[in-house]
């Protein structure tokens, strides 16, 4: 037993001393640590040291009024250790803390015997509070209050936990019950009234090192936050798109305001740019995939933004945007219909801001907070010792009443919040404002493609136009030159023979004829590309048709006796029968002209795609280079330019050829396996008028070789 | 006797030529320039070249046109022969304004829709003076 008499009176003996030496010990701790934990631990291994009882603890009360030891001294195997353990905010009522504050120390010697005694006053024999409530408290003179009878709660409350002597006395902090310096014992202790002084100063002392404590931790969590925002703020300027960092924004708003899990709605402020979600972490279940952007169509979302919240570009206490807490989803009445998404998900809380900019609305900024884990916060939940039995039965209430529910944000995760809020605002903005520009300049950049593409294609025709020209003029100047030579050498009797006459004569004559061929072949041409040509498209016998033209190069073929076959599939195409018949005798004199031995074989088929007739005329002459056989379709173009002279004919018949299949809807293209080794021209017509009205050409895309 | 070689693929203007010309000039036509041969012992032997303007387009002679023939000629034959540069793309007019700007080298120009007394008449008066057709 420690506290006998004569122990008592030896240490009031030097009591002046020894208190002093104490506070002038802690005032120099104080001065010397900013560290507020250590200045508890230090305060109550003080106050154990000073009034030689069995436990000493420093109580803190937390926001939400639930309670906590987070400093503690003890004697060994005396009491059992609280350090860390968490009381709920029941345990100590509001109007006991309201008394705690109005009467300061509190002091109970005698459990068993129910003696409380308060320093501020002299009468020894004081009660508790009972019943009363909070005003009652402190409305009432204290003496009233302190002659009712200690509450019987208390006493068994203090009993169980193996406590006879407590005393307790209030540490106040801007005028707030900040927290209990509590001193127990095991058995019944008095405490004097010096005691109760100079345990009064060490409480003051306290209160100043919290202040100072305050102070510091303020700044530094100020500091800390602005480096937060800074370096949210310094993301948006990181070399990325737009949308990755909008992204690595949220995510790292998420981990900054010690959220789970968030999501930036952004609306669509027109039709170029659609709305869009971003998320990161824990969302609600999958069934709001099925309706996307649910969310922040609900009325929950859609209040917060009717509240007005003008938002500058830097955060001023007036600027701060408009907040949505929710800590317990199931205690929202509005938001039952959107609890099954959350159900599954171990998200119980969320906070909704609008963002703004200037007075345009850009979207929503949500964040999620998880359940509260509450075994983390119960240490000795796991000790045998019987004198845990109240504290763990008042942890089990607390754990209860904690369920499902997340950690509120405290008031400086919402400024924190409210300061991302600004600044992805502006980054959101600067977003659309790219976006916006991008399509500005896509659309000049396609413009000019456009122009570009027009310009091109306008120089390409002045170019082949002039080639055209050019061709001409040659191809029409050169028979006629030789017709006015001819004839020259014949009006001036330039021959010597008979022979010679003929043979001028017939150049003459020949030169005519061709210059008749080109300028009628010319002219063609001119009609076609001018639309000056009609069509006459009916349904045309194929095989009648091919039948015919064969019958016509029946001479020739004979004459050069290069057998002709044909082959023919199909029974009608829809067509021009004149156009066709002018197509076929064209490619049946180029077979002919440049095939001295061999065969020609004319063959009809239906194309794979089944709407096209497929008719080719294949040579066994003297073939081309596959190289540019694109550009045997152009004008004045042969494979071999002598062949112009050494086989006659303009060079147009291709051309000519190509605009009139095109012109009835199909295509024409020509294969070699290279020189002398043949060639095969094919070209397609429709089968019937619906594959004509559909297809104008299209329909063989993909057939001919390109 | 001058000797002059014509390259032009058109079969009418070579015969022509040879005709109107046989008399006063040795001549020797080349159909294509593949056949022109570019031996430049043959080629030395000719005082004359008629050659047409755009040579004709077979595909392994694209890349040769007159003007390049014109100014290997003028600078690869030691005897630096008359180069009369033919064509049938431009009138007589035309090549009058434009020919000289085209193909500097070229000692002459002729359209083929001009006479034949004409093409004559420049070659005897590019020729050089004094010089007759026994040289």
């Amino acid at each position: 037993m420690v506290t006998n008499s004569g122990f008592r009176n030896l240490k009031d003996q030097f009591l002046p001393e020894r208190k002093e030496a104490l506070l002038a010990r802690m005032a120099n701790r104080i001065r010397q640590s900013l560290n507020l934990q250590e200045i508890l631990d230090a305060t109550v291994v003080e106050l154990r040291a000073f009034l030689q009882t069995d436990r000493t603890k420093v109580y803190r009360f937390d926001r939400d009024g639930h309670g906590h030891v987070v400093a503690e001294a003890s004697a060994p195997n005396r009491l059992p250790s609280l350090l860390g353990l968490h009381y709920p905010a029941d345990d100590i009522p509001p109007q006991a803390r309201a008394l705690f504050v109005k009467a300061r120390t509190r002091s109970i010697v005698n459990v068993s015997e129910q003696r409380i005694i308060l320093n501020s006053l002299p009468t020894p024999t004081t009660t508790a509070i009972g019943d009363l409530t909070v005003e009652e408290v402190q409305e009432q003179p204290l003496e009233d209050i302190l002659s009712r009878p200690v509450d019987p709660c208390h006493v068994d409350y203090l009993t169980q936990m193996g406590v006879q002597s407590s005393l307790v006395v209030p540490i106040i902090y801007q005028q707030e019950l900040w927290g209990l310096l509590i001193s127990h014992h095991a058995e019944p202790r008095e405490i004097t009234s010096e005691d109760l002084l100079v345990v009064q100063l060490l409480a003051d002392q306290v209160s100043l090192a919290i202040t100072q404590a305050s102070l510091l931790s303020q700044v530094q969590e100020q500091q800390q936050r602005d480096a937060i925002v800074n370096q949210i703020a310094t993301m948006l300027h990181a070399p990325l798109t737009p949308e990755e960092i909008l992204h690595n924004v949220l995510e790292q708003a998420v981990k900054a305001s010690g959220s789970s899990g968030g999501r930036l709605y952004l609306t669509s402020p027109d039709e170029a740019l659609p709305a869009h979600l971003y998320t990161y972490g824990n969302q609600p279940a999958p069934s709001e995939q099925e309706q996307p952007h649910l969310l922040e169509n609900h009325p929950l979302w859609q209040e917060v933004r009717k509240i007005p919240a003008p938002i500058g570009t830097t955060l001023t206490q007036k600027d701060k945007p408009a907040l949505r807490v929710v800590i317990n989803l199931q205690q929202e009445p509005r938001l039952h219909q959107l609890i099954e998404s959350f159900q599954t998900t171990p998200i119980r809380g969320l906070i909704v801001q609008p963002l703004y900019y200037s007075k345009e609305f850009l979207g929503y900024l949500t964040f999620f907070r998880d359940q509260i884990s509450t075994k983390n916060l119960w240490p000795g939940y796991e000790e045998a010792d019987e004198r845990q039995q109240r504290p763990r039965q008042s942890m089990a209430q607390w754990q209860a009443l904690k369920e499902d529910k997340a950690h509120p944000w405290s008031i400086e995760e919402m400024e924190l919040i409210q300061s991302l809020n600004i600044h992805l605002s502006l980054a959101v903005l600067q977003n659309r404002l790219y976006h916006r520009e991008r399509q500005q300049r896509l659309i000049v950049e396609m413009h000019n493609e456009a122009l570009s593409h027009a310009r091109a294609a306008a120089e390409e025709v002045s170019r082949l136009k002039s080639n055209f020209l050019a061709s001409t003029s040659h191809e029409l100047r050169t028979p006629l030159a030789s017709t006015l030579n001819y004839l020259k050498l014949l009006k001036e009797r330039l021959y010597e023979d008979e022979d010679e006459l003929r043979e001028y004569i017939d150049g003459a004559y020949q030169s005519t004829q061709n210059l008749v061929t080109i300028i009628n072949d010319v002219l063609d041409i001119a009609k076609i590309e001018d639309g000056r040509i009609a069509l006459d498209l009916e349904t045309v016998y194929l095989q009648q048709l091919l039948q015919e033209q064969c019958f016509l190069s029946g001479a020739e073929s004979r004459y050069k006796a290069i057998p002709l076959t044909l082959d023919c599939e199909i029974e009608t195409v829809f067509a021009d029968k004149i156009k066709v018949r002018q197509v076929m005798t064209n490619l049946l004199d180029n077979a002919f002209k440049f095939t001295d031995e061999g065969q020609i074989d004319v063959r009809a088929v239906v194309d794979s795609t089944g709407t096209m007739a497929q008719i080719s005329v294949h040579d066994t002459g003297i073939g081309i280079e596959m190289e540019n056989s694109e550009q045997l379709f152009s004008p004045f173009v042969q494979a071999d330019g002598s062949a112009q002279r050494s086989y006659g004919g303009t060079g147009l018949g291709l051309t000519i050829c190509k605009r009139l299949v095109e012109l009835m809807g199909g295509k024409i293209w020509l294969e070699s396996p290279g020189l002398g080794q043949g060639n095969t021209v094919t070209f397609t017509l429709p089968l019937n008028e619906q594959s004509q009205v559909a297809g104008q050409g299209s329909l063989v895309e993909g057939q001919a070789p390109s | 006797m001058y000797k002059l070689a014509i390259l032009d693929d058109d079969e009418h203007w070579c015969r022509i030529v040879q005709r109107f010309l046989k008399q006063q000039y040795a001549i020797a036509t080349y159909k294509s320039v593949s056949s022109f041969l570019w031996e430049l012992d043959e080629l030395n032997q000719y005082d004359i070249f008629l050659v047409d303007f755009v040579l004709p387009t077979a595909r392994h002679e694209l890349n040769t046109d007159g003007m390049e023939i014109v100014t290997a000629l003028k600078r690869r034959l030691s005897r630096s022969p008359v180069v009369i540069l033919v064509t049938a793309y431009m009138s007589k007019n035309e090549l009058e304004v434009h020919g000289k700007q085209m193909c500097p080298e070229a000692d002459g120009f002729f359209a083929k829709d001009a006479g034949l007394e004409l093409l004559a008449h420049q070659i005897k008066q590019l020729l050089p003076p004094g010089t007759t057709e026994e040289s």
